[in-house]
């Protein structure tokens, strides 16, 4: 099943592959579902003390952070349209774990940031 | 749960004390066996029980408390820990004693290497305790002001210690030095200084020829004997701090033993270099590429000084120049190994400095783009005075660098300094207060209009700062002064994508490539890898967003024809 989200999750792997030390500054394992229609279709981890993302749950080590969001939703985080804490705050996107770690992980979702 | 039916005001059910007491009166067996010890009724055992009541309050009262405590504390300030009264005997027993020394000669002797290596283990601890001692020794200065009354003290410490093992630690002669005057410690007094430093240095000479658990021991004891709790407490408060500010501060990573960390990553040490530069054989490529500059021309500009560059390497303009046009040409990783090269050429090239400072920024990396901001105002001789002579970013946040450049706006009110504001605007992107960087880039606009970086800037802020209507006005602005401004069409795309207008974006996407595709000499030779990466991959991620996926192909081999003609876009 081919969701919007995925081609997000390519663009950001694209970037952690061109500046891993980007990833290696957040350093954490983050794990996401994501849902349609209320239901979890897919899930993806973002190892990023190993710079990589893939598709399904962590090969190696537990994640820190597990953050469930639909698939709008988190193309919305990453286009800008959605903030990420008012996302948190209407409930449409669920932390559990570190959420410290999640914080720092907003700047590298943002697909789209204008340059100055 | 027992008690609740003792508790539970349950008139004319069978308490269960009541019944129990019943047990102690009114039962005879127990009465014969033991004789007579229980009251025989229940009214006495109620008197016994009271009186009992009233003597207990009397162990919360405070003030004996108090006193007690007191008692304890001086005792405790006075006296070590005092050892159990056999292990006492066991120290006092000159056996042992002579043993120690017999041992002590031993290593002396020894010195095998393996001793050096443990030594070199134990160095470690021993810096870590030399600073405590330092620290006690300055403290101890400091707080006790008067040679009296620390002499007077130090024999007294002298006094209560009378095991043989504390005679043997040097600390401790060091204290009679004390109490005998030798060494007064007197405010700013030099003497002592040295005293202490030489007690140092003895310290970490005695600790090599001691044993090493020997040491860990006579450390400890010396460390517990050596004050009053007080100076113990504030060190380990002291260290608590630190490590609560590094928590505290974690998130933005500023605290010197995290940045320390951050320093290794350096990835922009090379520029990468246009593969088949057609520009490399032209005579003057420097000034060439200034003509294109002037022309808009962005991708042939970067061609021409690519050659400028490669052709004299010490030339820091033309590094510049080629950093500020790639900046220009969405390719911030090559325009930050370029205005890095033009920095160490020519440190006090201000627009190379404040131009690293907004391609760090857009790269994601604050800490870098502060450092740039305050270099920039080192080495501007209208603002250099503000920067206090030995400033280190390291423990900063960002808060002092924007205080800093505010300060220096407010030094000239009337006349705004573009660049000041500016450099305020990029800190306050950085802070995520776009609604005052955006005011900061309107300040510039005042004085400069026709700078299209400034406009895109000012379009960049809003939109990061969800303000995508107004962005977009100040693109056109940007794009009507510079229609070559590749990265200002960047931007519009990008704003498109915050709308949900993915196709509209693409095209911009496209266009902005077409552009830097055309980046030619005048033999008209295509150049691909002046194409931004930037662009290409937010516009495949544009494409996936479509729901193009078939336009994949075309998008990993770069085809611009396929992709243009697929998107309906005309090539003029």
């Amino acid at each position: 099943m081919s969701l919007q989200s995925d081609a997000i999750f390519e663009m950001i792997a694209q970037k952690i592959k061109e500046s891993p030390e980007k990833a290696k500054s957040v350093n954490g394992i983050f794990l996401y579902n994501i849902t349609k229609d209320g239901k979890i279709v897919k899930t993806w981890t973002m190892d990023l003390k190993s710079c990589k993302i893939h598709e399904g749950t962590p090969k190696s080590g537990k994640p820190n952070t597990t953050l469930t969001i639909s698939d709008d939703d988190f193309v919305g985080l990453a286009t800008g349209k959605l903030n990420p804490q008012t996302a948190f705050m209407k409930g449409k996107l669920k932390l559990t774990g570190n959420v410290m770690l999640a914080q720092k992980l907003g700047p590298l979702l943002k697909a789209a940031e204008a340059k100055l | 749960m027992a008690f609740r039916q003792l508790t539970e005001a349950n008139c004319g059910q069978a308490n269960p004390l009541h019944k129990l007491t019943t047990h102690l009166t009114r039962d005879h067996a127990l009465a014969e066996t033991h004789g007579q010890p229980f009251p025989s009724s229940s009214d006495q055992l109620v008197e016994q029980f009271l009186q009992e009541t009233r003597m207990a309050p009397q162990t919360f009262r405070m003030d004996d408390l108090m006193r007690e405590m007191h008692e304890i504390e001086s005792q405790r300030a006075s006296l070590p820990p005092v050892p159990a009264s056999t292990v006492k005997d066991h120290l006092n027993d000159d056996v042992w004693a002579l043993q120690y020394i017999e041992d002590g000669k031993h290593f002396h002797v020894n010195e095998n290497e393996d001793i050096w290596s443990e030594i070199a283990a134990q160095e470690h601890n021993t810096h870590q305790s030399l600073q405590q001692d330092s620290i006690w020794a300055e403290e101890f200065r400091q707080d006790t002001g008067e040679a009296v009354a620390v002499q007077a003290s130090a024999n007294e410490l002298l006094d209560n210690l009378d095991d043989p093992q504390f005679q043997y630690s040097k600390f401790m002669k060091f204290m009679k030095q004390v109490g005998d005057g030798e060494a007064t410690i007197q405010d700013g007094e030099v003497s002592v200084n040295d005293e202490a430093v030489e007690w140092g240095d003895e310290y970490v000479n005695n600790l090599r020829t001691m044993n090493k658990e020997e040491t860990a021991e006579s450390m400890a004891d010396d460390y517990v004997a050596s004050n009053n709790g007080e100076y113990n407490s504030k060190f380990w408060d002291r260290l608590q701090d630190e490590w609560k500010k590094l928590a505290d501060t974690e998130e933005t990573a500023d605290h010197p033993w995290i940045s320390d960390f951050n320093d290794y990553y350096d990835t922009y040490k090379e520029y990468n270099f246009t593969e088949e530069n057609p520009m490399f054989d032209i005579l003057d490529p420097l000034s060439r590429g200034k003509d294109m500059l002037s022309k808009g021309d962005l991708p042939s500009a970067v061609l021409c000084f690519e050659a400028a560059v490669k052709k004299e390497p010490e030339n820091a303009e033309a590094w510049q120049l080629l950093g500020t046009t790639q900046a220009e040409n969405e390719q911030d990783p090559n325009a930050i190994c370029a205005l890095k090269r033009c920095v160490e050429l020519q440190p006090e090239n201000l627009t190379a400095l404040m131009g690293l400072a907004v391609s760090y920024t857009n790269e994601s990396y604050p800490r870098q783009a502060c450092q740039s901001l305050v270099n920039w105002m080192q080495r501007n001789p209208q603002y250099a005075s503000l920067v206090p002579p030995d400033f280190d970013l390291s423990g900063a946040h960002h808060k002092v660098v924007q205080d800093m450049f505010i300060r220096a706006a407010q030094l000239k009110p009337q006349d705004v300094d573009y660049e000041i504001q500016c450099g305020l605007g990029v800190l306050f992107n950085l802070s995520g207060e776009y609604d005052k960087a955006a005011d900061c880039f309107r300040a510039a606009l005042s004085v400069k209009s026709d700078d299209a970086k400034l406009w895109n800037r000012l379009g960049a802020t809003l939109a990061n700062g969800s303000n995508p209507e107004q962005a977009v006005d100040a693109y056109h602005r940007a794009l009507n002064l510079e229609p070559g401004f590749i990265r200002a069409r960047y931007n519009v795309g990008i704003t498109c994508i915050n709308l949900s207008a993915y196709k509209e974006a693409a095209e911009h996407f496209l266009l902005a490539l077409n552009q830097q595709a055309r980046g030619k000499d005048v033999k008209n030779v295509g150049g691909l890898s002046q194409m931004s990466e930037t662009i290409w991959s937010t516009l495949r991620m544009c494409i996936s967003l479509m729901n193009r996926s078939d336009l994949r192909p075309a998008l990993d081999n770069r085809d611009l024809d396929a992709l243009n003609k697929a998107l309906d876009i005309h090539e003029s």
